[in-house]
């Protein structure tokens, strides 16, 4: 009896121990993510902290009312020479494709001036013999064209069959458009 | 004290692995990479908190020489919008600048249009018989010549809201700003010599939006363009000031290092108006 007894208490005694070992683990994970949040928390605030001071740098009233006269300088500037630099960048531009395009391949060239950029679509029908030989040739306007400072951006696609473009049967049509800068 | 079975002592370790790798996948990984985002985070605030703050003491206030430039600045900005009584006074200046450029260049066959809603009928009137290639032209266009009038004639899409929001102009004077259509037939240098011309006159006009046919002889064009100007009387194009812009507007990065310095007038120069290139490349003059 007395020997089942010891039996029962180391038993007992061993149950204890893992549940205790088990707590204990659970513990230390609970710590170590506790430990974890509050350094992120504690690190967000500082990131807070940071960008409100940042934000109170230089938001004196004087020195933004200045920043924002300085600002109007340059947009002014710029509005001032916005029409004339428009216009000759416009004229120019088609004046330079029609060397690279001979105008009789130009069906249509649509262009629309933004602030600062200029969007064009040029429609361009070659009546070839062969369309292999039509297609080096818009191969080739487009190499041309890529070769304009100010072009930031170009691409060719079929032409769309809506834009009223008068082209014949024998014609290999196509379209090229892009982007470009005013100045 | 009875040693743990092998099997239970497995499944011990296993669960407790299951659970660590657990509480490392869903809990301590993300919260490592939040920590570290928040660290870099931190760091560029903190870098950029050290520049500004170089920048800020660099901060230089307007001299008398600046004060000059903001001031000759104002009464250029004045003196390039036309005066006028009204839009319709407005207008015939507009058209006589553009017919009097058309004259210069040689180009008899150029139309100006200011009524969208007349613009498809005006096409027709102007055929008068005889074939009008330009009419029969822009008529196949007028659906993409009404859209794109209407586009600029929408004052809340005005894109200089930022240049005129400071400007107080004298004796009631509105800020108006009104689209025309112009339409022309000519040999193509004439036609790029007019369109570059088009911005010359005192009525400014901006380009809003081209659309050229060449041709053998003869290349047609329309053009969308724009004014802006005051006018002493209402005005039925006035821009508010207060409206809002859904369009392009010109915007200056209000922490830019360039707003803490001095005005430089070298950043955006005066544009010269020039002929284009000749033949034999010159710039005409």
């Amino acid at each position: 009896m007395e020997f089942k007894n010891g039996e029962d208490s180391a038993v007992v005694r061993s149950k204890r121990s893992r549940h205790l070992l088990r707590t204990v683990f659970l513990i230390i994970l609970a710590g170590i993510s506790l430990l974890l949040h509050i350094e992120k928390f504690r690190r967000h605030k500082e990131v807070l902290t940071a960008k409100e001071q940042f934000s109170a740098i230089g938001r004196d009233q004087v020195v933004e009312k200045i920043k924002a006269q300085r600002g109007r300088f340059y947009m002014t500037r710029y509005y001032l020479g916005y029409p004339a630099a428009t216009s000759y960048v416009i004229a120019d531009f088609i004046r330079r494709l029609s060397t690279v395009i001979p105008p009789q391949h130009v069906r249509d060239l649509q262009m629309g001036p933004g602030l600062q950029n200029f969007s064009f679509q040029l429609t361009v029908g070659i009546a070839a013999g062969g369309t292999e030989n039509a297609q080096v040739a818009a191969a080739r306007y487009l190499a041309e064209l890529r070769k304009f400072p100010e072009i930031m951006q170009i691409s060719l696609a079929k032409a769309d069959p809506d834009a009223g473009v008068d082209v014949g049967a024998l014609e290999y049509s196509f379209s090229i458009s892009g982007q470009a800068e005013i100045r | 004290m009875k040693p743990m079975a092998p099997m239970k002592k497995l499944a011990w370790i296993l669960g407790a692995t299951g659970v660590l790798l657990m509480v490392v996948v869903w809990d301590w990984l993300p919260t490592a990479k939040d920590l570290n985002r928040l660290r870099r985070e931190q760091r560029d605030e903190a870098l950029k908190i050290k520049n500004s703050t170089l920048v800020a003491s660099g901060f230089i206030f307007p001299d008398a020489e600046e004060k000059l430039l903001f001031a000759k600045n104002n009464v250029l900005l004045r003196r390039s919008l036309p005066h006028v009584q009204d839009d319709v006074a407005w207008l015939a200046l507009a058209t006589s600048e553009l017919q009097g450029q058309a004259r210069a260049k040689g180009i008899a066959n150029v139309r100006i249009y200011s009524d969208e809603h007349a613009i498809g009928a005006e096409f027709d009137k102007s055929a008068t018989g005889r074939p009008d290639r330009l009419a029969d032209w822009l008529l196949l266009h007028s659906r993409d010549i009404r859209e794109s009038y209407r586009s600029a004639d929408d004052l809340g899409r005005y894109p200089w809201h930022g240049v005129f929001s400071g400007t107080e102009f004298v004796r009631s004077r509105q800020l108006a700003s009104r689209p025309l259509l112009v339409a022309l037939a000519a040999p193509l240098p004439a036609l790029l010599g007019f369109i570059n011309r088009i911005s010359w006159g005192g009525a400014r006009l901006e380009i809003v939006h081209v659309h050229l046919k060449p041709g053998a002889v003869l290349s047609r064009a329309w053009l969308i363009c724009r004014g802006s100007y005051l006018a002493s009387q209402s005005a039925v194009w006035a821009v508010k000031k207060d409206s809002a812009t859904a369009g392009e507007n010109l915007l200056v990065d209000p922490d830019s290092h360039l707003l803490w310095q001095k005005v430089n007038p070298d950043l955006v120069p005066p544009i010269l108006k020039k002929e284009l290139p000749t033949a034999a490349g010159r710039d005409g003059e």
